[in-house]
């Protein structure tokens, strides 16, 4: 049996595939794209929170300015003055009606940034101002001014399960409380930005920075008026989402479009980042009325909790957030009797949207704190509560579904508490600054759910060149997260190459079909598996020519460190190609993934509403100034199910950014509004942590592998921002004996309640 | 965006003096404030001259028993310079964490002063140094008192043909010293209060003590009242304390009640507390 010449191992490396070209420069994100002769956008915005549109004072003085090449208003849009999200209620430019500071009304090109800046500057509408509306509790009041949705509710969500009333009698001990969160911003390296560009045969491609390129494909579609196949859309490298690039970039790349389709030019239209704190999505703020009822042996019997989101003007992605949210709201827990009520509110604020967690952090934030707030009523060690109600296989999900057998709930707790060595302090130090330690665990429903499952599906496809290397084109993106590398290992280990072997291609929507979204932790589970699926395919021929010249059957074949071995023998993968080629197998598929089997009751709430969960705990020391009311995260030790690990330094490197997020999240963020507009719209007014302010997180991979994820892998974008915000507050009441129930907090309202506390027992609040 | 604007760039004190009193001309040193605030405006109306490449305004020397700082040294140059490593290393400590490197690399203290910010890094230290700024005009020079200086915040008493060439001081007699800086975060914060304290202690009483807070009162200046409770005494915690809260009542005199006074009252009593205990190298 001939074997050809064992070829050099080429030892792979474990950086990233995307690192070299981000750490030398090269990434071309999309200002870094050149164009010969491009145009230059620029949008001019409502000055007001809420009124009427009357007119545009001087639109012929703008037209006449230099350099100008266009102006649009709503009335020139080709197709359907509509940016489709969930709901059809935002107008790619408004009309009739403006509902947020910042709303766009319409666009200018000119030949040079300042020139479209200066002419967008000068524009002056004609607007009858209305009262507003800023605060979604106000937004709900029968009196209130309305803003949107059914009577100002974007969206309303439910689940009942068991009794609620028969669960609070048998309750021992009950504690209610309310939770309040702010917003946060995204604030993702790169701003948002888009170059538009008439290609051939009438049609337009769109270049940006972006999440969802299938979303902005069918966002043109709709504005344009085009046909599927006359729009174009690729991502360019891109500076960081966060959320922050699902549903905005749509809008974005809508005005570039209009613009380039009238003049008929290219034209970039690139956000600066105050015009992007105004107008690009947010973090929704909330209020999480919250009450757990328990058995004085600490068995959770009841949770009843209404969750209530200021959604801003218009619906975007609101339901889905305040869907999961509702989803997660009784935490990691089994408890039979829930009643719980989600309301996505409408208000003349920016309209908040996705943002890594989707709803969670917030909810999360107030049922961790809650958990810790009845541990102490019942006299009991927060962690042994915790233990006694943690979902397990085979527990039920608040909605009925059934934890399946990927649950390592129990292991990331254990781990965590082990690593930290866990122990509480109860503020004994000595001195103004006390110590103190906080937990929180998290259960996470992977993917889109049961509402989100339209999207639910992805495509690739996997080519093998002559000499073995290999093109995987796929729908959902590298955004910083680290997909390429996961779709490389994934193509690499299933094909037997080497992971250098393997390019990850710019993500085009004319190549590879609607992939959904590269949102909710997706990509590795749906993305991966679509992968997958297509390097199985290509595998097939590679295994047939191996099989043929080793005169063995295909399913004989094995892949052991780049080769191909049977009885017979074995032989390097490049060789395997070389002779898939000679016989002319196939050396390119298309793989296809969706997610089955989710469901949800929209008169119960109950289904089984995520095809899988990840789990994860976190722990943190903090130390409090009491005299200052400065709190700074000593450690903070995060482990989370990941399933299997396909790459394990991005998958630290997910634990520790959403960590350090959801540190500025509890401790720094404060986007302050006044009137309805944001008062700090800047990287100096809006603070956010520096590495000086960050302790190194202490990430922990715990594996419970999913059958039917690539490899066993789940998902981890978003897990890592969930939980870390509750911990925190947890360790500053350790520390201080105060429970802090609201997000930023501050040294301001530490100072406070801490002056407040002075000649007083520590407060019960009713 | 930036709006287009005219600048010159002289050579010399000279030529500058000569182009700021006959044109409408606003100074650019390092540009650290200015540039922030140029790019918030539609138009600019004014002309730039830029002071930047004066070689006359730069540069830490002692002459007589005096620290002359020019005008346009950097807080980084400030930082590093081994004539205020010895005699001032209070005003080491203040540029320590002003801004951030690159801020610090670029902006001069001269700006800082000028701009008047009551969040100035230097400016309380300086205060307590008792500094002068020494101001040049084709008029002849004059010299003012740094808290007689800053009349308002972000406003001097300079006039419009003056230039702020140096700040000079002597160095102070100490014991101790100490700069507190409260930000929003441990970098690239602005300071939401700090203050600059020197100590000298003899015989274990204190001889004298300087208190000279930031982003506290309407401009910057020493708080005498607190100095001279802890003047004649033995440091200890309970004294500091008393200078403290004395800091926060002339504070509350001076600024009044405001929606930050909450915070302010308690924190800026115990940073005081805090920085003389340290200058003081008492344990409490």
């Amino acid at each position: 049996m001939p074997v050809a010449t064992p070829k050099k191992v080429k030892k792979d490396s474990n950086i990233r595939v995307d690192a070299q070209r981000k750490v030398s420069g090269k990434a071309k994100f999309i200002e870094d794209v050149e164009y010969k002769n491009i145009l230059h956008g620029a949008t001019i915005r409502s000055p007001v929170t809420h009124g009427r549109i009357r007119g545009f004072k001087n639109r012929d003085e703008i037209k006449n300015m230099p350099g100008v090449k266009a102006v649009i208003t709503a009335d020139e849009i080709p197709g359907d003055n509509i940016v489709p999200f969930v709901k059809e209620d935002y107008p790619c430019l408004a009309e009739k009606e403006v509902k947020f500071y910042g709303q766009a009304v319409a666009l200018v090109a000119a030949e040079t940034p300042e020139e479209a800046k200066a002419a967008a500057e000068t524009a002056e509408l004609i607007i009858d101002e209305y009262p507003g509306i800023y605060d979604s509790i106000e937004s709900m009041t029968p009196d209130a001014v309305y803003v949107g949705g059914d009577d100002n509710v974007h969206s309303y969500f439910k689940i009942r399960k068991g009794n609620i009333d028969e669960g609070f009698k048998g309750a021992d001990v009950i504690v209610e409380r309310v939770y309040n969160s702010g917003h946060q911003v995204h604030c993702y390296l790169e701003n948002q930005g888009m170059i538009a560009e008439p290609i051939q045969n009438g049609a337009i491609s769109v270049k940006g920075s972006m999440q969802c390129p299938f979303y902005v494909h069918n966002a043109l579609v709709k504005v344009l008026g085009f046909k599927y196949s006359k729009v174009r859309v690729v991502q360019a490298d891109t500076g960081g989402g966060f959320g922050g690039k699902e549903d905005m970039p749509s809008i974005v790349a809508a005005h570039a479009a209009l613009l380039a389709n009238k003049t008929g030019m290219p034209v970039s239209l690139i956000y600066d980042r105050e015009e992007d704190f105004h107008t690009m999505s947010k973090r929704h703020p909330s209020r999480t009325r919250i009450k757990y009822g328990a058995t004085t042996e600490g068995k959770l019997v009841a949770c009843e909790a209404e969750y209530i989101v200021n959604g801003g003007a218009f619906c975007t992605l609101s339901p889905i957030v305040a869907w999961r949210g509702i989803i997660h709201i009784t935490g990691p827990y089994e408890i039979e009797n829930i009643k719980a009520d989600s309301y996505a509110m409408a208000t003349n604020t920016v309209p908040c949207g996705a943002f890594r967690g989707f709803g969670q952090p917030q909810v999360n934030f107030a049922n961790e704190i809650l958990i810790d707030e009845l541990a102490e009523k019942l006299n009991m060690d927060p962690v042994e509560l915790r233990k006694k109600n943690l979902l397990k296989p085979g527990s039920k999900t608040a909605t009925n579904q059934v934890v399946g057998s990927s649950c390592g709930m129990a292991e990331t707790l254990d781990k965590t508490l082990d690593k930290i060595k866990f122990k509480e302090h109860k503020g004994n130090d000595k001195g103004p600054v006390k110590k103190g330690m906080g937990i929180s665990t998290v259960f996470y429903g992977v993917g889109l759910g049961a509402e989100g499952k339209y999207f639910a599906k992805a495509g690739a496809q996997v080519h093998i060149k002559e000499d073995g290397t290999v093109f995987v084109a796929i729908g959902n993106v590298e955004m910083g997260q680290g997909a390429e590398t996961v779709f490389n290992r994934i193509c690499a280990d299933t094909l037997g190459c080497s992971y250098d072997m393997v390019e990850i291609l710019e993500p085009d929507t004319t190549r590879v079909p609607d992939s959904g979204p590269t949102v909710a932790s997706r990509a590795t589970l749906v993305g991966g598996n679509a992968v997958k699926d297509a390097a199985l395919k290509v595998r097939d021929s590679l295994f047939k020519a191996a099989a043929q010249k080793m005169g063995v059957k295909p399913f004989d074949i094995k892949i052991k460190d780049g080769k191909y071995i049977s009885d017979e023998g074995e032989i390097d993968y490049v060789d395997v190609v070389d002779l898939a080629y000679l016989s002319r197998e196939r050396v390119a598929a298309q793989g296809w993934y969706k997610v089955e089997n989710v469901s949800f009751d929209e008169k119960t709430g109950l289904g089984d509403a995520y095809p899988v969960y990840s789990y994860s705990t976190n722990a943190c020391e903090v130390e409090v100034d009491t005299e200052t009311g400065v709190v700074k995260v000593n450690r903070l030790v995060a482990a989370h199910d990941v399933g299997k690990t396909i790459h394990p330094p991005s998958a630290e490197g997910q634990i520790q950014g959403g960590a350090a997020q959801a540190i500025g999240y509890a401790l720094y963020e404060n986007l302050v509004l006044e009137e309805g507009k944001i008062v700090n719209p800047s990287l100096s007014g809006y603070t956010i942590p520096t590495t000086m302010d960050l302790c190194d997180v202490e990430p922990i991979l715990v594996e419970s592998a999913y059958d039917e994820g690539p490899f066993g892998a789940k998902g981890l974008g978003e897990p890592p921002m969930v939980g870390p915000a509750a911990a925190i507050l947890n360790a500053i009441h350790d520390a201080t004996g105060i429970w802090f129930r609201k997000i930023p907090c501050l040294p301001e309202d530490i100072v406070k309640e801490l002056n407040k506390d002075i000649n007083k027992e520590p407060k019960e609040l009713k | 965006m930036l709006p287009e604007f005219n600048f010159k760039r002289p050579e010399t004190l000279r030529e500058a003096l000569k182009d700021y009193s006959s044109e409408n001309y606003k100074l650019i040193a390092g540009g650290t404030d200015m540039i922030v605030e140029m790019r918030k405006e539609k138009d600019i109306d004014y002309d730039i001259l830029d002071i930047s490449g004066l070689g006359e305004l730069k540069g830490i020397k002692k002459e007589k028993s005096k620290i002359y700082i020019g005008a346009l040294t950097t807080f980084s140059d400030v930082f590093t310079s081994a004539v205020i490593t010895k005699e001032a290393p209070l005003l080491k400590e203040a540029v320590r964490n002003a801004g951030s490197l690159q801020i610090r690399n670029r902006g001069t203290i001269g700006g800082n002063i000028c701009n008047a910010s009551p969040a100035a890094d230097s400016v309380p230290a300086l205060v307590a140094l008792d500094a002068e700024v020494n101001l040049v005009s084709s008029d002849g020079e004059r010299t003012l008192k740094l808290d007689e200086f800053i009349t308002w915040p972000y406003d001097t008493d300079i006039k419009e043909d003056e230039i702020l060439k140096s700040i000079s001081f002597k160095p102070a007699e100490y014991t101790g010293y100490h700069f507190y800086k409260l930000g929003r975060r441990e970098a690239l914060a602005v300071s939401r209060m700090n203050v600059a304290v020197l100590l000298n202690i003899k015989n274990g009483i204190i001889e004298s003590a300087v208190i000279s807070p930031g982003s506290v009162m309407p401009t910057p200046g020493r708080v005498n009242e607190a100095e001279r409770l802890a003047e004649g005494n033995k440091p200890s915690g309970e004294l500091f304390e008393k200078a403290g809260v004395k800091v926060s009542e002339i504070m509350i005199e001076q600024s009044g009640i405001r929606w930050s006074t909450e915070y302010k009252k308690p924190v800026i009593e115990q940073m005081v507390k805090r920085a003389l205990i340290f200058a003081a190298g008492i344990k409490t």
